[in-house]
């Protein structure tokens, strides 16, 4: 019985690595993790095979596709963390310090972006940094750039807070010309929507 | 070159080759090309060129590209006078990129990595690295190099099914990882390529004894790394180990030129490029996250000479970025000493208040947050510093 | 280092795209082209609509035994001469004006718009014609796509009213890597003996809008031989909307 368990549970894996679906986010009050965010229609949720640097408890949606724009939410990183995952020990990842003020997050932001597209390969810059209140809990936004090689280029807009030690962070990301502004609203709404459910 | 250099080379080669761990082929060391040179038989030379020529037009319009006159005409005007008679064969890339690293194709395509400007410590030694690189195009290693690799990993059929290999797309590790496989010269041309180029170096007035001090140098950084390479960064992958390559050098050098001089006299030129766009440099190498490094050439900075008020806020941003115990300490003497000096930028009121502010010195932090706003009034985080400022007044 | 995630979603796509692949072509059979169309004809100010081509971004590579794959330059250029060449005669029996742009006169603004469409046409690739679909986007039923309506500033520049854009990829597989892939496939292992995958979409300039894009197929013509271009244009092209008034397409 087992052996046929495992044949399934092979043939699952080996068949929805085959066939990697994307499943649709239901507008509304979505919970990722401890965080609750207020999402319009149309948005669809990337399959953690595609998004192979991402935390266990992070989520991805996009609406064009991946290359084009996605929204990210990353719940509760503890202090030590990194916002993405690397097997290698050399890639010196930054890690999240739960002392960190804004300018720092904004910092790990950048250098986590730096590494996600590639050392060397990209250059990425932050600005316009200012406080937001989400929910109960004091946070602030600020935008990004990326210039990336071979590859258009990438805008987003970032929020952050930290509670209980933790760092809660939600970004967009979009190409430009064009996929940045083209979500823009939703993706910000959704963004300064998000609480922390108590 | 002339006969009398031929023999002379011929014959310190020969000296050095007992001498040196690696074993090279007697043979003249002059250049194997005419200026100007083009393929014209080898088949797959002609297609080597033909695919450098169309990646050389992709990084024309790359984004990484350097396009600042002042820094492209300084390295521009170094190949050239190292290259003499083969100054028009080259064009020069200069790339945005932190790390160490300069190559050269068979078409006379040079790219060049702004990590390499930040590692020099002498204009020099930029000359010495675009020495050997030019020497590599003139005795036509990059073809042979080319061929060696084709006919190696052939006949080593290796049943590795990385994603890397089935797609035929590297992993990228910035715009010179496409021509990877091109670059990998055996020691022997590695070898010549320093010598011929040290022979350049010396013929376009620059001093010889820089091409020994660039590799102690990255071995000197090497050795600050807090966190060691996992695997060898893409230059160690495809050049001999720095010390060995000093210590030879040295050997070379002394006796064809004799002796270093005492007394090293300050570069100026490099020294304007430093500090007219030190922000610009030494960002990218302060993202690297590898504060080792990046303190063992803050060091070199300020022996240089570099503005101290740049170099002090970039060991103020290192050890902040650290966050070591005690670097808060270390960080805010940094950045104060900055302020106190000159050429320091805006952006360090703003830490030093950041600092000031988690060591809980509120009315400091905030004097220097308005310093901040004052020197910097078009500030794009005047928001959230306003925030500050509002927030603890109450 | 980590391997670039955005590349590392590109190759775990397509390795996932080959491995299916060949499920499906034990399966299956064949896969065949499919396009999809969004207009019927293609409208001007002028008496002929006019199109410019983009520089093609067409690559060769020789995948060897060894694993490694050595671009081929020789290939490549024959391959974008012939392909250029059977455009332009093809384009006339369609009844279009199309100007093909010189690679080495484009700006800034080219490129921008050249990057972006990769990006697209390999997101239309894998959420349009490949198994991932995106069901906030119709999953697959509708056909949505476009470079923005910034893409004007290229029609006014050029005075054209589309723009075809061609992305291809072709790692052919020497006698070595054959072998080596029957040996491979013989022990478990699959290992493709070669693999191409490219598309081609025709924009319209005044809104951005992707209104015809066609996904290149296997044998569909072997584009290094000048009348195996001309079968691969054919094909490739054969059901680009046609200009109002004159000529059907073959």
């Amino acid at each position: 019985m087992k052996f046929v368990k495992l044949i399934f549970v092979a043939l699952g894996i080996i068949l929805s690595g085959c066939t990697t679906t994307y499943s649709l986010v239901s507008p509304g009050a979505v919970a990722v993790d401890s965080l609750t965010v207020q999402i319009g229609s149309g948005w669809n949720r990337a399959p953690s095979t595609q998004t192979r640097s991402a935390r266990s408890n992070a989520e991805t949606w996009t609406k064009d596709g991946l290359l084009l724009d996605r929204l990210v939410i990353i719940p509760g990183v503890a202090d030590g963390e990194s916002l993405l995952v690397s097997r290698s020990e050399s890639a010196a990842l930054p890690v999240f310090r739960a002392d960190m003020l804004p300018n720092e997050i904004e910092e790990l932001v950048e250098s986590s972006m730096l590494k996600f597209f590639g050392e060397g390969n990209s250059v990425v810059s932050s600005e316009g940094l200012r406080p937001y209140r989400f929910g109960d809990h004091v946070g602030f936004m600020f935008e990004v750039d990326a210039i990336v090689s071979d590859s258009p280029r990438y805008r987003g807009l970032v929020g952050a807070f930290i509670a209980n030690n933790e760092l809660y962070i939600l970004y967009y990301l979009a190409a430009v010309p064009y996929y940045f502004d083209k979500h823009l609203v939703e993706a910000q709404r959704a963004i300064q929507s998000a609480v922390l459910n108590q | 070159m002339n006969t009398g250099c031929h023999r002379v080379l011929i014959a310190t080669f020969l000296c050095i080759c007992s001498a040196v761990l690696y074993a090279a082929e007697p043979e003249p060391l002059g250049h194997l090309i005419e200026p100007g040179y083009t393929p014209e038989d080898a088949a797959d030379e002609q297609g080597l060129w033909l695919e450098i020529k169309e990646y050389e037009r992709s990084l024309n319009q790359s984004a990484l590209l350097v396009r600042q006159a002042e820094l492209r005409n300084y390295i521009e005007g170094i190949v050239c006078r190292v290259a003499a008679d083969y100054c028009n064969d080259f064009r020069v890339y200069l790339v945005r990129n932190p790390g160490f690293n300069a190559s050269m194709t068979a078409t006379g395509m040079m790219q060049i990595w702004t990590g390499l400007i930040v590692r020099a410590s002498s204009t020099d030694e930029i000359a010495a690295v675009f020495g050997h690189e030019i020497a590599h195009y003139t005795r036509l290693h990059s073809l042979q190099g080319f061929r060696r690799l084709k006919s190696q990993m052939a006949s080593a059929s290796v049943l590795d099914l990385g994603l890397t290999i089935l797609t035929g797309v590297p992993v990228p590790l910035g715009q010179a990882s496409a021509l990877l496989n091109y670059l990998a010269f055996n020691r022997q041309q590695e070898t010549e390529a320093d010598l011929l180029g040290v022979q350049l170096v010396a013929a376009a007035a620059y001093d010889p004894h820089a091409s020994y001090r660039v590799w102690n140098q990255l071995q000197q950084e090497e050795n600050a790394a807090a966190v060691k390479r996992e695997k060898a960064g893409v230059f160690s992958q495809t050049h001999p180990n720095s010390e060995a390559r000093a210590e030879y050098l040295l050997q070379y050098v002394s006796q064809e030129f004799g002796p270093a001089d005492v007394e090293q006299v300050a570069d100026q030129a490099l020294l304007n490029i430093l500090n007219n766009h030190y922000l610009f440099l030494m960002e990218d190498q302060l993202d690297t996250n590898r504060f080792g490094r990046t303190r063992e050439i803050l060091v070199r900075h300020t022996k240089l000479g570099v503005k101290p008020g740049l170099v002090n806020y970039f060991f103020g941003e290192t050890y902040r970025q650290r966050g070591e115990p005690g670097d808060r300490e270390l960080a805010i003497a940094a950045y104060t000493k900055s302020t106190e000096s000159d050429g320091s930028p805006p952006q360090t009121f703003k830490n030093l208040g950041y600092l000031h502010l988690k060591a809980g010195d509120v009315p400091l932090a905030q004097k220097y947050f308005r310093e901040y706003l004052e020197a910097q009034p078009d500030a794009s985080d005047r928001a959230m510093i306003e925030f500050y400022l509002e927030d603890q007044e109450s | 280092m980590q391997a670039n995630p955005i590349y590392v979603y590109r190759w775990a796509r397509w390795s996932q795209v080959t491995a299916c692949a060949m499920v499906l072509a034990l399966t299956t059979g064949c896969v065949s082209t499919r396009t999809s169309q969004q207009v019927e004809n293609l409208e001007s100010i002028a008496e002929n609509p006019r199109i410019i081509m983009m520089p093609p971004d067409i690559r060769y590579y020789l995948l060897t035994a060894g694993g490694i794959s050595e671009p081929h330059a020789e290939w490549t250029l024959a391959a974008q001469t012939n392909f250029l060449n059977a455009a332009r005669e093809f384009s006339t029996t369609i009844g279009t004006d199309m100007r093909i742009l010189d690679p080495d006169d484009t700006s800034d603004l080219e490129v921008e718009y050249e990057q972006l469409h990769s990006a697209v046409g390999l997101t239309i690739l894998d959420h349009h014609f490949g198994a991932t679909k995106l069901p906030g986007k119709g999953s697959g039923q509708v056909f949505d796509w476009s470079l923005g309506p910034g893409v004007k500033e290229l029609g006014d520049k050029h005075d054209a009213d589309y723009a075809l854009f061609v992305y291809y990829r072709d790692y052919q597989a020497s006698g070595g890597r054959v072998a080596f892939a029957i040996l491979a496939a013989a022990a478990g292992s699959y290992v493709p003996a070669g693999s191409e995958h490219g598309f081609a979409s025709l924009v319209d300039l005044r809104t951005g809008n992707v209104v015809w894009f066609n996904r290149v197929a296997d044998g569909s013509g072997e584009m290094r031989q000048e009348d195996g271009a001309t079968a691969a244009v054919k094909t490739l092209f054969s059901d680009i909307p046609t200009a109002q008034d004159n000529g059907t397409a073959e």
